[in-house]
Formats: C-alpha cells, sequence, structure tokens
C-alpha cells in the first residue's frame, strides 16, 4: 500500500487509475481490518505488491577502461593516467542519495528515504541494496551524488546523515558529498571535502545510468546492478595534485571535481 | 506508572514548576489553554492537576517563530531533558566544560566580563560568546551566520577541540551509556537508542524554549507598565538611529553587516562562509535584548561599555565606505540624550529571565 503511492506517473491517466485503485484498495483493507470475524468468513485480503531488491554493486577503478582498469588499492602508490601524478589515496568516500528507477513509459520509482554512503576500503567493491522496488521492467535509474539541498536545511538527522558518519560540516553547514584524501610525493597530503548546495558552489550531481537491456525486478528476487567508478576521474581534465591543493568547505575546485566524479560511473550491466 | 527511578527527572521538575508558577503566573494563566490541549493527549501518566505548567510561550507582540520541527514536538520533560545536557559538563573532552561554562544564565546566557571564553585546557575561542534567547526566532547561527539550524548548532562548540573538544560520536556514547539518560529520552522520544539526532533534538528544545519576553520593554507593549520620560526619548533616538538593524520587538533583523568596526586578526566573519567579497568584515547584527547584562560587545568583545559602542558609532572613521549604509548618520548625542538611549536600552533587560528556574542548572 504505501509504496503504491510513490509511483510518480507523468500520465495523468495513469494518476487518476492509480488514485482510484488506491481508494478501492483502501476500502477493502478498511474491510479487512474489521475485529469481527466470529462467523468464520473469510476476510478479504489485498494482494500484496510484487517487490524485489536491486543491488547496485559500485566496482572501484583507477581508469576509465572498466574491467580492464586495475582496481582501486588504497594506501597504494598510483600512478595518474592523465597526469602521471604519483597519487596515494588513503580515503575515498561520497553520497549516493535520491535513486530513482524509470520505466520505459516515463513512470517512476522514487526511492523513500534514499541516502547511503558508500566507504571504499580495502575492497573495491561496494554494494547498495535497494529494497522494496516495485516489481517490473526498468529502462534507466539516476541518483545523486551528494545529499539534496532540502535535506542541507534540515537540522538533526540519523541513518546516512547523521554527522557522526564524518561527512558533514559542523561550522559552516553542509554534508560532505565526496571526500578524497591521500598524498602525493610532489606535494605531500591533500584533503578534497567536496561539497556545497547553493549557487555557483553547488556541487550537487545527479548521475543517469541506462540499462541497455533494461533491468527486471521480480518479486522477491535480487537483481543485480553493476557499475565500474573511474576514481582517478577525480583529477581529469589536467587537474595536477598540486592544483588542488586541500579545501575544506564549497569551491571553485570543488564543483569542480564534482563536474568530473559525475561522469566516473560507467555502467557494466544488469544480472 | 509510580515515580521510582524511571524519572529522574520528574521530582526537581515538579519543584521548578512550583517555583515557577509563583514568579510566572501571568504567563502560565495565559498558557493554559494549551496546557489543557497537551494534557488531554496524555495516555498513561496523568499528572495532578496542581503541577500544570505551560509550556514557555512567546507574547501576541512578536512574529511567529522561525523553528518549527513537528517531529520534535516541545514537552517540559523534552525542555528539562535539553536543560541537563546543556549543564552536563561531562559533555565535554575533559568533563569540566558544558554550553553553560560559556553561556551563563545571569548574563542572559553569554559569558560577562570575557571577549573570549575559555574552553578545554583554557583554551580560547576566536569569538565572543553570544547572549542566547530567543533562537526560535533566529535563522543562522553564529557570528558568520555559519550554522543554518538550530538543532545542528550544538555540534560545532561539543566538536571544537578549543571548546568542548568531543566529537559528536563520543557525545553519543556518554550519554548512551548513563541510564538516567536512556530513561529520559525513552520518556521524551520513545526511543530505545540514544542516537545524536535525539540528543540534538532534545537541546533543541531547550534552546528554543530559552524565551526572553517580560523586560520593561514588552510590559509596556502590553499595558502593563509605563515607560519613564527619558526613556520615552530615548525610545524615539532609537527608533530613529537604531531601530533599522535592531528591528523590534526581537531587536535584530538578523541580517549580516558591516558596522564599520576596523579589522582584526584578519577576522572577516561572512565572508569566510560565503567567500563573498562583499561580505568581508559583515556579521550577525544582535538582539539588543538584555544588553546591559551581556557585557562585552561586538563579535570579538572589543568595547567593554554601551558608551564605548556608542561612540563607535559617532565616529566619523568608522563610516568609511565598506561599512553599512544602515548605521546612523551624523550621529551625535548630547549627554542627556545618552542618558536617554541608555535608560531606553536598559528597558529591554529581562529580570524574569535571568532568574527563570526553568533555565537554571538542574545540578543546583
Amino acid at each position: 500500500m504505501k509504496t503504491t503511492n510513490l509511483f510518480k506517473a507523468k500520465n495523468h491517466r495513469f494518476t487518476r487509475i492509480l488514485a482510484t485503485a488506491s481508494v478501492a484498495l483502501l476500502s477493502i483493507t478498511m474491510v479487512a481490518c474489521g475485529d469481527d470475524d466470529d462467523n468464520g468468513n473469510i476476510t478479504p485480503t489485498p494482494t500484496p505488491e510484487q517487490k524485489g531488491t536491486v543491488t547496485l554493486n559500485y566496482t572501484h577503478v583507477w581508469g576509465n577502461a572498466g574491467s580492464a582498469s586495475p582496481e582501486l588499492q588504497l594506501n597504494t602508490q598510483l600512478i595518474h593516467p592523465g597526469t602521471k601524478d604519483t597519487i596515494t589515496v588513503t580515503k575515498f568516500k561520497y553520497y549516493v542519495s535520491n535513486l530513482r528507477f524509470e520505466k520505459d513509459g516515463g513512470e517512476e520509482w522514487v526511492e523513500p528515504e534514499s541516502y547511503r554512503i558508500v566507504d571504499v576500503t580495502d575492497n573495491a567493491l561496494v554494494a547498495l541494496e535497494i529494497g522494496n522496488v516495485p516489481a517490473g521492467n526498468y529502462s534507466s535509474m539516476s541518483f545523486i551524488v551528494g545529499v539534496d539541498e532540502e535535506r542541507n536545511y534540515s537540522g538533526a538527522q540519523d541513518g546516512a546523515l547523521s554527522p557522526t558518519n564524518g561527512m558533514f560540516w559542523d561550522w559552516n553547514t553542509g554534508y560532505i558529498f565526496l571526500k578524497v584524501e591521500g598524498e602525493s610525493p610532489q606535494h605531500g597530503g591533500f584533503q578534497y571535502h567536496v561539497g556545497g548546495f547553493e549557487g555557483a558552489n553547488n556541487a550537487i550531481r545527479t548521475v543517469s545510468v541506462s540499462f541497455s537491456n533494461g533491468l527486471t525486478v521480480g518479486d522477491n528476487t535480487t537483481s543485480n546492478v553493476n557499475m565500474y567508478v573511474n576514481t582517478a576521474r577525480v583529477w581529469h581534465g589536467g587537474l595536477k595534485v598540486e592544483d588542488l591543493g586541500t579545501f575544506m568547505m564549497p569551491d571553485p575546485r570543488a564543483v569542480n571535481i564534482a563536474d568530473n566524479f559525475q561522469n566516473a560511473f560507467l555502467f557494466d550491466g544488469v544480472n | 506508572m509510580p515515580c521510582g527511578t524511571a524519572c529522574f527527572n520528574v521530582w526537581p521538575l515538579m519543584a521548578v514548576i512550583m517555583l515557577n508558577l509563583v514568579l510566572h503566573i501571568r504567563h502560565i494563566l495565559l498558557g493554559l489553554p494549551l496546557v489543557t490541549l497537551f494534557m488531554s493527549c496524555a495516555k498513561d501518566t496523568p499528572i495532578p492537576p496542581k503541577f500544570l505548567v505551560a509550556l514557555p510561550q512567546a507574547p501576541a507582540h512578536f512574529p511567529p517563530k522561525h523553528y518549527d520541527n513537528p517531529q520534535n514536538t516541545l514537552s517540559l520533560e523534552g525542555i528539562e531533558l535539553g536543560r541537563k545536557l546543556f549543564y552536563d559538563k561531562s559533555l565535554s573532552q575533559t568533563g569540566e566544560i558544558s554550553c553553560a561554562s560559556c553561556h551563563k544564565q545571569k548574563a542572559a546566557f553569554s559569558d560577562p566580563g570575557k571577549a573570549f571564553s575559555n574552553g578545554i585546557y583554557g583554551r580560547k575561542g576566536q569569538r565572543h560568546s553570544p547572549a542566547l534567547f530567543n533562537l526560535a526566532w533566529q535563522p543562522r547561527f553564529h557570528w558568520d551566520g555559519g550554522i543554518n539550524h538550530i538543532e545542528i548548532q550544538p555540534i560545532a562548540p561539543l566538536q571544537d577541540s578549543s571548546e568542548m573538544g568531543m566529537p559528536l560520536i563520543n557525545v553519543v556514547r556518554v550519554v548512551g551509556s548513563d541510564q538516567k539518560y536512556k530513561e529520559a529520552f525513552k520518556k521524551v522520544f520513545d526511543t530505545d537508542t540514544v542516537t545524536d539526532k535525539w540528543i540534538l533534538y532534545a537541546l533543541a528544545q531547550f534552546t528554543t524554549s530559552m524565551i526572553s519576553a517580560d523586560a520593561k520593554y514588552d510590559r509596556v507593549i502590553q499595558n502593563k507598565a509605563v515607560f519613564t520620560d527619558s526613556e520615552k526619548r530615548g525610545q524615539q533616538l532609537f527608533k530613529l538611529q537604531c531601530a533599522g538593524c535592531h528591528k523590534p520587538p526581537l531587536f535584530s533583523d538578523f541580517s549580516f553587516r558591516n558596522n564599520g568596526l576596523p579589522i582584526k586578526n584578519e577576522e572577516y566573519g561572512r565572508f569566510i562562509i560565503t567567500q563573498d567579497e562583499a561580505d568581508k568584515g559583515k556579521f550577525k547584527v544582535p538582539s539588543l535584548r538584555n544588553i546591559q547584562l551581556s557585557p562585552p560587545y561586538m563579535h570579538d568583545g572589543r568595547f567593554e561599555s554601551i558608551d564605548e559602542v556608542l561612540d563607535h558609532y559617532i565616529a566619523a572613521q568608522n563610516h568609511h565606505p565598506k561599512a553599512d549604509a544602515g548605521l546612523p548618520q551624523n550621529l551625535k548625542l548630547t549627554p542627556n540624550e545618552r542618558a536617554d538611549l541608555k535608560n531606553f536600552l536598559e528597558t529591554l533587560t529581562d529580570e524574569s529571565f535571568i532568574s527563570n528556574p526553568l533555565f537554571s542548572d538542574p545540578n543546583k
């Protein structure tokens, strides 16, 4: 019942049908909730909505060649494929928020309370489990890297949005969307804390993924969406470690990296 | 439910309530209808009618509050829990500093006489500890406005290494491992787990309840008192010269302005947050309520007296091109006018606020 309303149909007729169906379903539910069942009658129960799970598999690599690129290894000297800088990444952490799955007809499922942190550790693969996805055939999905503007204004929050996750600025309110830290022998340590949700320094970026052969979500099944994330993309466009320095607040450099990282996601396939 | 260990807050609260009944009878009368409403929802623990007390109420001449979180419903137990946290030194790294260490009730919750307050290990902060009241009306916090919501404001002083120096996660551990706190959180928020969100909610219940609206100024508006002739003349001067920024009835418009102060120690105020050149030297306009109780003045506490502040606004060199156009123009004050203005400012002092036991140290 609950998730039915989360469908945002672009088609008004569909909305009306959905609304009518919801009311009908609600009436049935209300009957079903009646406590007197002394007569042994079988109480009508609504057909439960079919839902499945989608696992988003983000494999973090160093380079733009997908499976042909080496996996990102933290605390290891890497040579940037573009700039040839020597870079050791010690931390790579970012928000994936506001997941949407779109069907062919434009009908969308928007995940409620959709906030997760991807924290790359020794394992380059980070899997995010998305539950309660209505069964059906989807053609694309999107998410934002970061936290939407509204939640940057919403006071105390918990779960992935708790400030205890180390992805929040306490002196200049806002979430850190992407945290990349490390060092380079030429430059020394660096910390890129990318965030900002206002004006020219808005670093919220949407990533869209098209499923070339569609994504089928069945009832009580788990489907996988596999992606490669090119972490070297942070320094795309000739950005040298020494050009970037360190920044810990909304900043044009953060915008630059947000633009770069938006294009770091390479769709691999579904299964 | 019998009041055993599960309600550690209630008896001190009752004492406070009784005292408060005596001290604030007019507020309570105003709030009675609301209490009745509030009570009617309580299911399991009816409080005997003799203990009825109102949640702190804003007077009719105040605008609507800025803070409104329907998920954080104000309750007396919630305010009391927030008060416990506000006065709790164990929330600092050394166990020696609480919020109240730098926000003392007798000084309208500022730090009297200190330009910069002492945090853990005697470290000094970089800005003057502001007075705290009527926070539910403030859209942004800190002198530079870096904080956009009252609920998350406490994270900054809790974590700042020159204030309480305690990572938020450790605050959660300390509070969450205390049985009395756990019971209180269960009672107020019906939660078995104490998380940072609930701690911040409780603190916001307390801080947004700190309403200062019972100064002589308010009583004059409510036709319960009259200004002296000098106060009246002072009010006229104030309207003409000061009220543009220090807008009644809150006595601030909460904007950020450059009031002409020479910049010291590369302290650029609002610019630090926005990185906008135009914001260099701008700071939040503070409320002038309780101003006599909360010297020194300005973001860095550079002025010790109201006279020094007035001298600053009179001095021509402080009206430089970067200074706000709304500053008093060609301000000259005769000794009588100065006395009138100061007399008016004195009518903004709220004695009942600084003696209200609802806001006082629960450990005393």
